[in-house]
C-alpha cells in the first residue's frame, strides 16, 4: 500500500503540473480538493484521466469522485479494491 | 483623455518594459527555461501558474511586468478595465499536444488540462482571473500584429466609455518564436493614446530587439 | 452615433439549408443532432448536430463546378453561406468600407489529423490564413478580422461589426462564422465529460450536458437603413474572472455584458421582449445564465435555448442563434426550448416550454464560454410590424 501511495504521489504531482512539489510535501490523508491542496475541477478530471491510464481504472459513476478522489489514500485504497 | 502608462515587449529571450532592458537570456535558452527563471525572479506565488500553456505563460509573465503590483481594481471598476489582444498562431502548440493524444488509438487518453488551452482566450482569461478584470475582452487573430485595426477598436472603446483602463497589445507564440507587445492605457493624463504612438512604440521595440 | 443594420443573413446547419428550411424546423419542433457513429471523430458513437455532408457537396460542386479541391470544408461552409447571402443581399464588395470577419473556435483544426496533415500548406491551419483565402474569393480589399473567443465569439464578431460601423471606418461589414464536427474537439469536450449522451435538455432539471453542432451562418451588417427593418442596437462583452473553464456562480460577468448592451441600446430592461440564450445544457452554464438574468431584472423575459436543435455550434452558434432570433422577431413567434421539461436552475426564470405568439420588438442575445467569456447583443424592428 505504502509503495502505491508513493507511485500515485510521484504520478498526481506530473499529472497537475504541481511544479516544486515533491511527494512528500503531500501527505496521504490530506484533502485533495477544497483546503488541502486546493485542487480545482479541471483537475478532478486530470485525476479521472490517470485512473484510467495509469490504471486501467474507469470510474463507473462520475459522482463517486467525491469520495474515491477524497485523498491520495482514498485513491490508493479505490485503486486496490478495483483490482482484485 | 487616454493615455499609455506603460509599456513591455518580449521576444528573443528578452524583456523590455518602458524601452528600458529588464531581462536579457542567451538566445539560445529555450522559451521554457526563460518564463520559468523569469517567474521565478519576480517573485510571484501564483501556483495555476505551472498548469498554463505556453500562450498564458507568455500573456501572464507580461501582464505581471506590465502591471507591476498595481492592482488597477483599487482605481477603477473591475467591469470597466480589458484586454484587447492580437495574436497570429492561436494555441498551435497546445493544439498540436492535443491531436498527438488523439493520434495513438491504443492509448487513447486526451486530456482535459490540454484541450481548454486550445483557445487563444483563455490567455486572456487567465489575466482576466489573475487581475480582476470584468470588461471588454476580445482576441483577434491576425498573419501580424494589426496596429490600426487593434488601435480603431480599442480607442471605439475608450471613447464610448465602455473601458476606464485597459491592456492592449500582440501575444503570439509558435514552435519557432514568442512575442508579447502589451500596453497599459488609462483614462488619465500622460503621453496620449494615438495611432502613431502605439505603431512607433512597437517598431522601435522591434529594432532593440534585433539589434542586440 | 452612427446606426446598425441588419442587410441580410444566411446560414446552412443540420437542419438544413437556408433561413426558411432552418426556421420551418426549428418552429416545428424538430431536432438536427442524432447519435453519431462515424469512427472518424470518435471511437464511440456520441450525440451531435452534423451537416449533411453529401448533400453540401453536390450543392457546392454544382455552385462553383472547379474549385471544390481549393478549399477545405470550413472553407467551402463560410464561402457558401456567403455566397448565398449575398446573392439576396448584395453589397459593394470591392469597396475600402467593406470588410470581413469570420468567428471561429478552431477553424480547420482536422488538417492536424495525420491523414489530412500532407494535403495542405502547415499554415493553413491558421484562422488568418482560411480569413485571408476567403476575403481574396470574394475581391474584398480589407483584410479579414479573425475573432476567436471560445463560445462567444458569434455574438462578439456581430458586436465588434456594429462598433466598427459606428466608428465610421466601414459601411458594409459581412459577419461569418463557421466551426466543424471533429475529433479533436469531440474529443476534448469528452475529456471534460460535458457531452450528453442523448438530446440536450437546456436548463433542464436532469440536463447532463452538451450536445456538439457543426454550422456556419453569415449576418451582412450595414450603415444604410433603407436596407434593412433590423437595428443593431448595442452590444456588450465582459469577462467572470473566475475560472478559465468553470463559469461565474455569481453570473456578474454576463450580467455586466447584458448591462453594457442595454446602457447603449439606451433602452429600459422592460423593452426586451424576449432573450435568445446560451443554454448548453452544463449544469454550471445555466445556473450561471438564470442568475445574470435575475441580476439584470429579466427573470420574466421570455427566453429559451436553442441548443437541442442545432447542438451547440461553437463558432457559429452567435450568428445562427442571432438569425433565430431575428426571424423570431419577423414572424413574432417564440420557439420552445426543446429539451426542456422540467425547471432546473435555481432562478424561476421564464423559459419557453412551448411555442407562443407573442408581439416582439427587441431581442437580447447572449452566450457565454471557456476562458469566462460573456457577450450579449440588443436587436430590435426598426418598423413595429404588430
Amino acid at each position: 500500500m505504502d509503495k502505491l501511495i508513493q507511485e500515485l504521489k510521484k504520478e498526481i504531482i506530473e499529472a497537475l503540473n504541481l511544479e516544486d512539489m515533491e511527494p512528500d510535501d503531500i501527505d496521504a490523508d490530506e484533502a485533495l480538493f477544497g483546503d488541502g491542496l486546493g485542487l480545482d475541477s479541471i483537475d478532478a478530471l486530470e485525476l479521472i484521466v490517470l485512473l484510467e491510464k495509469n490504471y486501467g481504472i474507469k470510474i463507473e459513476n462520475p459522482k463517486d469522485g467525491k469520495t474515491i478522489f477524497h485523498s491520495v489514500k482514498t485513491m490508493a485504497n479505490y485503486i486496490q479494491s478495483r483490482q482484485k | 483623455m487616454y493615455s499609455i502608462s506603460k509599456h513591455i515587449f518580449f521576444s528573443k529571450n528578452k524583456l523590455l518594459s518602458n524601452f528600458e532592458m529588464l531581462y536579457n537570456f542567451e538566445n539560445s535558452l529555450t522559451f521554457a527555461n526563460v518564463f520559468k527563471t523569469i517567474y521565478k525572479d519576480l517573485g510571484v506565488r501564483y501556483p495555476k501558474y505551472f498548469k498554463m500553456d505556453a500562450l498564458s505563460k507568455l500573456g501572464f509573465l507580461s501582464t505581471e511586468v506590465l502591471l507591476q503590483n498595481r492592482s488597477l481594481t483599487e482605481i477603477y471598476k473591475s467591469e470597466k478595465i480589458g484586454i484587447i489582444v492580437a495574436n497570429s498562431a492561436s494555441t498551435y502548440i497546445m493544439d498540436s499536444k492535443h491531436q498527438a493524444s488523439l493520434d495513438d488509438k491504443e492509448s487513447y487518453f486526451p486530456s482535459p488540462a490540454n484541450f481548454v488551452y486550445t483557445l487563444p482566450n483563455i490567455m486572456t482569461g487567465e489575466i482576466c482571473i489573475r487581475h480582476k478584470f470584468k470588461g471588454e475582452n476580445a482576441v483577434f487573430i491576425s498573419e501580424e500584429f494589426d496596429t490600426e485595426f487593434i488601435y480603431k477598436y480599442t480607442n471605439k472603446l475608450l471613447i464610448d466609455n465602455k473601458l476606464d483602463a485597459t491592456i492592449v497589445g500582440y501575444v503570439n507564440i509558435d514552435n519557432d518564436d514568442y512575442e508579447a507587445f502589451l500596453m497599459l492605457v488609462e483614462n488619465k493624463e500622460g503621453e496620449i493614446f494615438d495611432l502613431n504612438t502605439l505603431k512607433e512604440t512597437y517598431t522601435k521595440y522591434k529594432l532593440l530587439t534585433w539589434i542586440n | 452615433m452612427k446606426r446598425v443594420f441588419v442587410h441580410g443573413s444566411y446560414l446552412i446547419s443540420s437542419l438544413g439549408f437556408g433561413i426558411k428550411e432552418n426556421s420551418t424546423k426549428l418552429f416545428a419542433g424538430k431536432s438536427g443532432s442524432e447519435l453519431i457513429l462515424d469512427k472518424k471523430y470518435y471511437p464511440k458513437a456520441f450525440f451531435a448536430s452534423k451537416i449533411d455532408n453529401k448533400r453540401f457537396n453536390k450543392v457546392f460542386k454544382d455552385l462553383f463546378p472547379d474549385i471544390k479541391n481549393s478549399y477545405t470544408f470550413f472553407e467551402q461552409l463560410l464561402i457558401f453561406v456567403i455566397q448565398q447571402s449575398l446573392k439576396k443581399y448584395p453589397i459593394d464588395l470591392k469597396s475600402e468600407e467593406t470588410l470581413l470577419i469570420i468567428s471561429s473556435t478552431k477553424g480547420n483544426i482536422d488538417l492536424l489529423a495525420k491523414n489530412e496533415k500532407s494535403k495542405w500548406k502547415e499554415n493553413r491551419v491558421f484562422l488568418w490564413k482560411s480569413a485571408q483565402i476567403i476575403k481574396d474569393f470574394f475581391g474584398i480589399q480589407n483584410k479579414a478580422i479573425v475573432i476567436s473567443n471560445a463560445c462567444i465569439s458569434g455574438v462578439e464578431a456581430i458586436g465588434i461589426g456594429s462598433r466598427m460601423i459606428r466608428e465610421g471606418s466601414y459601411k458594409n461589414i459581412i459577419v461569418a462564422g463557421a466551426d466543424i464536427l471533429s475529433e479533436f474537439v469531440v474529443a476534448g469536450f469528452q475529456s471534460f465529460q460535458s457531452l450528453s449522451s442523448k438530446l440536450c435538455r437546456p436548463y433542464d432539471a436532469n440536463r447532463t450536458g452538451l450536445n456538439l453542432g457543426e454550422a456556419a451562418g453569415v449576418v451582412i451588417l450595414t450603415s444604410e437603413e433603407k436596407k434593412s427593418d433590423i437595428e443593431v442596437l448595442g452590444s456588450g462583452i465582459s469577462n467572470d474572472a473566475n475560472h478559465i473553464s468553470g463559469p461565474s456562480r455569481t453570473g456578474d460577468g454576463l450580467y455586466f455584458a447584458i448591462k453594457s448592451a442595454i446602457d447603449e441600446s439606451s433602452i429600459k430592461v422592460e423593452d426586451i421582449d424576449f432573450i435568445s440564450g446560451h443554454g448548453t445544457a452544463t449544469n454550471y452554464n445555466d445556473e450561471m445564465e438564470s442568475k445574470a438574468f435575475q441580476l439584470a431584472g429579466l427573470e420574466n423575459t421570455p427566453i429559451n435555448s436553442l441548443k437541442g436543435y442545432w447542438g451547440h455550434t461553437l463558432g457559429a452558434a452567435g450568428l445562427i442563434e442571432s438569425i433565430a432570433a431575428i426571424e423570431t422577431m419577423k414572424n413574432n413567434l417564440l420557439i420552445k426550448t426543446l429539451g426542456y421539461d422540467k425547471h432546473g436552475v435555481s432562478i424561476p426564470i421564464n423559459i419557453v416550454k412551448d411555442n407562443q405568439s407573442l408581439p416582439i420588438k427587441t431581442v437580447l442575445k447572449t452566450a457565454s464560454g471557456f476562458g469566462g467569456a460573456n457577450a450579449a447583443i440588443i436587436f430590435q424592428k426598426t418598423k413595429n410590424n404588430v
